[in-house]
């Protein structure tokens, strides 16, 4: 369905670029750094991730509510000026994800919760700018598509014997809608600087899970866990057989389920128009 | 982020000043369009469960939705600076999608079924490329969101079906718009568009009611409470072992974000003011 949309779109550019007799104004490439802050957050559902406390007479429960979107991103960019006007750009961003938090207290047990993610993102994407020779601002739509992993970390003491399981989670493409505007301020005939306010509308369902730390009381409890508990596979539909149970020298099987991704942040870049 | 939003509409505004801009066109728009789902994710604090048991095997489809999916019409008024720059606020009244669920086979036995209303306001920085007959432009601003969602089950787990309707509404919706598009020129006066469009967007209402809740057919409500019937989200959400809030008074829930992200397409009319 998105492919119908975009297909007339992109004709319709082309065609109005033939039209309107446009020619090459110049490839670049840039480079940029920022920080993207959590935006359109959710429940994270694959993973138990909960604020709860357990005091006397009462029980605070707090929102879980995240985007794995939210942290630092650097990237790098090769892009075309059909005209001043009128552009496409390619990018690769690389997200270091901050760690989203949550805690679970009870009479006899603490336990935290983190998880973070990283992603490598690329963003193909149209841009259209004002055109002006000094400050030039500039807006760009496109899409974006990104290879991550996710790490979720449970940690704390229960009845006072220390607890903790890491969990790794990849596999599987994450699809999104990215977009941003900016300005662009020429520094010489070769060198801009820009800064730009970026969009990412995004969800990520990881295919594969794999535990790679429990340790319960300070004994590694890995090397004697079969497969089917270590590692698990994130599948939709999720069918379970009551009667006939997996091997436990297969990997388990979850629900997969999105976990959000969605962003906005600010970059700051370099631009060498080549 | 407000500040980030801010130094650049104030560096768009220099920079028009800076090449000495001068008021080229006011416009209204009227427009219409679909939205599709886009960054779906689970809403926790709905009734939505996608289970089916049978014959010992239970097949479980993920839940995830966007509320923002479903067909939008709006109208804007914009203002463009010069050929290149422009601001424009739009209003645009969402009418959702119905998403359904189904659970049956074991315990409980049920559909489900969510939908959402919402009315938007989209001020937003257009930038275009300025070409005369065909026209591509970006847009890029904030949506503020006022919404509703209908949340109903039909259940029929045990020998007296019941039907339930739960409302959801209040609080404000934030979050980001930013669309590309063309404007095709048809005379002085009158444009076409069409434009792709995308909101990032999370609602996450602060009150909520049953507005029916039938059991073997038979209204419920009359003999409800007001705490059994509406509820207040709050977060954090204190819950007492000694719950003293009067049965006068709504109940209380733990305040969540619904998913209202989109994709979508509208096309639409602009017709100049000035020239």
């Amino acid at each position: 369905m998105k492919k119908r949309f975009l297909k007339p779109l992109i004709f319709l550019f082309a065609l109005n670029m033939i039209a309107t007799g446009l020619f090459a104004q110049g490839a670049y490439v840039s480079v940029n750094g920022g920080y993207g802050l959590a935006t359109a957050r959710a429940v994270p559902y694959n993973i138990y991730f909960m604020n709860y406390s357990s005091e006397v007479g009462r029980a605070v429960f707090g929102s879980s509510d995240i985007s794995l979107g939210h942290g630092f991103n650097g990237g790098a960019a090769f892009g075309y000026m059909f005209t001043k006007n009128f552009g496409a750009e390619l990018g690769i961003s690389y997200l270091i994800g901050a760690e989203s938090k949550a805690t679970e207290k009870g009479p006899s047990y603490n336990f935290n919760f983190t998880v973070s993610s990283n992603m490598l993102r690329a963003m193909p994407s149209l841009i259209i700018a004002a055109g002006f020779e000094r400050i030039n601002p500039y807006a760009k739509f496109g899409l974006i598509m990104g290879y991550g992993d996710l790490t979720y970390r449970q940690a704390g003491l229960s009845d006072d014997y220390p607890a903790s399981i890491t969990w790794k989670y990849d596999g599987g493409v994450a699809v999104g809608i990215n977009s941003g505007i900016g300005v662009l301020c020429r520094l010489t005939r070769k060198l801009s600087l820009y800064g730009e306010l970026d969009l990412v509308n995004m969800a990520y369902a990881p295919t594969r899970g794999e535990a790679t730390e429990y340790m319960m009381n300070g004994v590694d409890q890995l090397p004697d866990l079969p497969v089917r508990f270590k590692k698990v596979k994130l599948v939709d539909p999720l069918i379970d057989d009551w009667n006939n149970t997996s091997p436990e020298t297969e990997p388990g099987q979850t629900l997969k389920q999105n976990l959000p991704y969605s962003s906005f942040g600010l970059n700051v870049g370099l631009r060498v128009n080549l | 982020m407000r500040k980030c939003f801010l130094s650049l509409l104030v560096v768009v505004m220099g920079c028009m000043v800076v090449n000495n801009l001068h008021a080229q066109n006011a416009y209204v728009t009227i427009n219409g369009g679909y939205a599709l789902p886009v960054s779906q994710a689970g809403a926790m604090n709905l009734w939505f469960t996608n289970s089916v048991h049978d014959n010992g095997l239970t097949t479980t489809t993920s839940p995830d939705i966007t509320l923002g999916k479903g067909f939008n019409g709006g109208v804007a008024f914009g203002y463009l600076f010069d050929k290149h720059i422009g601001a424009e606020l739009e209003v645009s009244c969402l009418s959702g999608f119905e998403f359904t669920a189904r659970e049956s086979g074991g315990v409980a036995n049920g559909n489900y079924s969510v939908s959402a209303n919402m009315i938007r306001l989209i001020p937003s920085v257009i930038i275009a490329s300025g070409f005369e007959k065909i026209n591509p432009y970006v847009k890029f601003g904030a949506v503020i969101g006022f919404g509703s969602v209908t949340n109903s089950v039909a259940d029929s787990s045990n020998n007296e079906p019941e039907q339930m309707t739960k409302k959801y509404n209040g609080g404000l919706a934030l979050g980001f718009y930013s669309g590309v598009g063309a404007w095709v020129k048809m005379n002085d006066k009158l444009s076409l568009f069409g434009e792709i469009s995308m909101v990032s967007l999370a609602y996450a209402p602060t009150k909520s009611e049953i507005t029916k809740y039938l059991v073997n057919g038979v209204d419920q409500l009359p003999g409800m409470t007001t705490k059994q019937k509406k509820t207040e989200y709050v977060d954090p959400l204190i819950v007492y072992q000694n719950d003293d809030r009067p049965d006068t008074e709504p109940g209380l829930g733990l305040k969540q974000n619904m998913p209202f992200s989109s994709f979508g397409f509208k096309l639409g009319i602009r017709y100049n003011l000035n020239f």
